[in-house]
């Protein structure tokens, strides 16, 4: 599940979670989180600084277990929500999802094709504009070729 | 023994609990926006307040015995109802038998063990009447129906029935009890189900149709036979005579027809038992020389229990465990709970375990699975959490089809066919377990970790560790998921590697993981015990505790500093 962080008059969710995440390390410097997986410590989060002209924050999605990596998803919340939409099309296709069991499509690890089809994204990513924070260890290093290539 | 009349009624005293406290916090006070379903988790990576021994078992007692399963569907009001049908059970069975007695002033002896309303028959025996032959009787002992349960509700132990047979009816001559053990076949938990299946009745009347086919008596002599039946719960899976004696010539005359029914009636009462085991029939026969058939008496059933090799409280702790299981099975034929149960990890891992140490069977797993026998083997509680947490790695299909092999290897046998594809399927689990884990795998562990922690291992902590937005902290694994490939007998989610942290506690212990990522590749692990110590050493004080930022952000910031200087001495070590 997508938990979405709560924002109105009372809360302000966003502000509060990346508060807690803040720290001098990336991903969480640069990042503001929007939304985790309930329980778990997997975060989606916007990147303020590499906001375009017309104000648009790519999408990243990170982990706080030992691994650090950040793999930009969406070149901002609109295409993010798409490349969802899409993946759940995929998803409700999986054997294995439809058995409660192990499912072979993941999000974001193993669509790296569907996130691909964002190209101002993979523009980004060709053009290094994400290499301060994804932090990229070997086993992503496929993913990231295949983004770039699609 | 002593004579006992009527017992008081207990009220039903245990209920189940159907909804998590910690779920419910979670949906009353998390004000998050639920978008789509990808993987409700935990947290996880170090996290000890002692040392771990290389490749060493963890206790985790609480799983299994103590723990409600998921699949188990019961509150007061079943269980109200089950006792009802456990007496209607037990006379039902006892009706059966006395149907084919017809002399007048015999006596029939139950003897059943009964537990919290439960009653398990553990012998018949049948007493010669008075000359002459009286016919059936159609009248049973009068309102028993509505005794019985009071006979027996609060009474743990034996208790004894004696029904004479009289002129006018059956009666009930008396109640006695007796203390003792429980015999391993007797149950505990009651069970709705107040027949037998057909199945059941239909291997009961082929066994015994069998048994009676073979039996002949000399002309005007008589026999006496021992037949042992084999049962395992509620499946007659064979019999074999066990001693044969006759007097007065050649056996020739064969039995009337009837004797089957009998056979079939002495034998299904004893069919509520659970676990595999011998009832021994005695049987007597005369022939009277007028007559064409000789004449059968099935005079005395009785329970005959295996010698188990293992230890007599695994076997026990198995035993009830396993009960569970069969007790959902006998009640509930949804496919969905079918579904659910076959492909639950916990209803596997339960399963298994206790089947493998009631029936046996370890010679062939160890030929399959040579790695993973020896953990498995060691039975008990720790086996079930051990193999819950490997099972999750599994695919359903995958454990489906280890559920229906292994049934099949202990009810009929594997054909060869069937032997190779369980060696393969075994050779896949043996696999996975020097395995790195994906991140599926990874997930799937801390989503059990997380819901044992707060719903089973720690209840209580449910209400103490919330966040200030009502979340619940993270549960981190004291050795990391991460690593969980070099602690191949480790239980990862055993109750020992789990914590519950504030998320803000957590972050700085996954930083110090993060630093000791750099000797990822090298790591034994000897190391990863290492750093979880440092671990331990530095931010155990707010391990399963409360965390407040105001009084100990100082602190857990120095925490973390300590840490990682002696993280990192250890990573130089490590890549020099």
């Amino acid at each position: 599940m997508l938990f979405l962080n709560r924002v109105d008059d009372q809360v302000n969710g966003v502000e509060r979670e990346t508060e807690e995440l803040r720290d001098g390390e990336e991903p969480f410097h640069s990042s503001v989180a929007f939304g985790s997986i309930p329980a778990l410590a997997s975060y989606y989060a916007v990147v303020p600084k590499l906001a375009d002209e017309q104000g648009r924050q790519p999408v990243i999605y990170f982990e706080t277990y030992m691994d650090r990596y950040a793999l930009p998803i969406a070149s901002d919340v609109d295409r993010f929500f798409d490349t969802l939409s899409r993946y759940i099309d995929l998803l409700v296709e999986d054997e294995g999802f439809r058995s409660g069991g192990k499912r072979d499509v993941e999000f974001p690890d193993s669509v790296p094709e569907l996130i691909a089809r964002d190209r101002r994204l993979v523009e980004m990513i060709v053009t290094g504009r994400f290499d301060f924070i994804m932090n990229l260890g070997d086993e992503f290093q496929d993913w990231l070729a295949r983004v770039k290539s699609a | 023994m002593s004579q006992e009349t009527f017992a008081a009624l207990r009220p039903a005293d245990y209920g189940y609990n159907t909804a998590s406290a910690a779920r419910c916090i979670g949906v009353e006070l998390a004000w998050w926006v639920c978008i789509l379903a990808l993987v409700l988790q935990a947290c996880a990576t170090t996290g000890a307040m002692d040392d771990l021994e290389p490749e060493e078992d963890l206790p985790a007692k609480e799983i299994g015995r103590a723990l409600h399963p998921s699949w188990e569907t019961r509150d007061a009001e079943t269980d109200e109802e089950a006792r009802r049908a456990e007496a209607t059970a037990a006379l039902s069975g006892m009706r059966g038998v006395a149907s084919h007695v017809e002399e007048a002033g015999a006596e029939l002896v139950f003897r059943f063990w009964a537990q919290d309303g439960v009653l398990t028959l553990l012998s018949w025996k049948r007493s010669a009447g008075e000359a002459g032959f009286t016919g059936k009787v159609d009248s049973f002992v009068r309102d028993f129906e509505v005794y019985l349960p009071t006979y027996v509700r609060a009474r743990t132990g034996e208790v004894v029935f004696t029904l004479l047979q009289e002129q006018r009816g059956w009666s009930l001559r008396s109640v006695t009890t007796a203390e003792g053990s429980k015999p391993l076949e007797a149950r505990t938990l009651p069970v709705r189900r107040s027949g037998v299946t057909a199945d059941t009745l239909a291997q009961a009347h082929a066994v015994a149709i069998q048994l009676a086919k073979g039996l002949r008596v000399p002309n005007g002599g008589n026999a006496t036979v021992l037949a042992d039946v084999l049962l395992d719960d509620d499946r007659v899976l064979g019999a074999t005579t066990a001693r044969y004696e006759s007097h007065g010539g050649p056996p020739v005359r064969e039995p009337s027809p009837e004797l089957a029914a009998q056979i079939t009636q002495a034998l299904l009462p004893f069919t509520h038992g659970i676990g595999p085991r011998t009832v021994r029939l005695t049987l007597q026969a005369e022939h009277h020389r007028a007559e064409r058939h000789a004449r059968w008496r099935v005079m005395e059933a009785e329970t005959l229990r295996p010698e188990s090799r293992s230890s007599p409280d695994l076997v026990a702790e198995h035993y009830a465990l396993y009960e569970r299981i069969l007790r959902e099975w006998r009640e509930e034929t949804q496919a969905a709970f079918l579904q659910a149960g076959v492909t639950s990890t916990e209803f596997l891992a339960t399963w298994f375990i206790s089947s493998l140490a009631l029936r046996g069977g370890i010679t062939l797993f160890e030929a399959v699975a040579p790695r993973l026998a020896p953990i498995l083997a060691r039975g008990g509680s720790e086996a079930v959490a051990w193999l819950r947490s490997f099972l999750a790695r599994v695919r359903p299909t995958e454990r489906e089809q280890f559920h229906r092999l292994w049934t099949k290897a202990q009810t009929q046998g594997l054909s060869a066919a069937e032997k190779e594809q369980l060696r393969k399927l075994m050779a896949r689990f043996e696999k996975l377990l020097g395995t790195k884990l994906d991140r599926y795998e990874s997930n799937e562990l801390r989503r059990m970790a997380h819901d044992d922690f707060y719903e089973k291992l720690h209840p209580n902590l449910a209400k103490l560790l919330l966040d200030d937005r009502a979340n619940l902290y993270p549960v981190h694994h004291r050795v990391p998921i991460e690593y969980a490939h070099l602690f191949v007998r480790l239980n990862i989610n055993a109750k020992e590697n789990l914590w519950g942290v504030h998320k803000s506690v957590h972050q700085k212990i996954n930083n110090i993981w993060t630093a000791f990522r750099r000797a990822k590749g090298k790591a034994t692990a000897e190391d990863v015990r290492k750093v979880a110590a440092i671990v331990d050493r530095h931010f155990g004080r707010w391990f399963n505790q409360r965390y407040e930022a105001s009084r100990s952000a100082s602190a857990l910031a120095k925490a973390e500093a300590d840490a990682l200087d002696e993280v990192k001495v250890l990573v130089d070590l490590l890549m020099k």
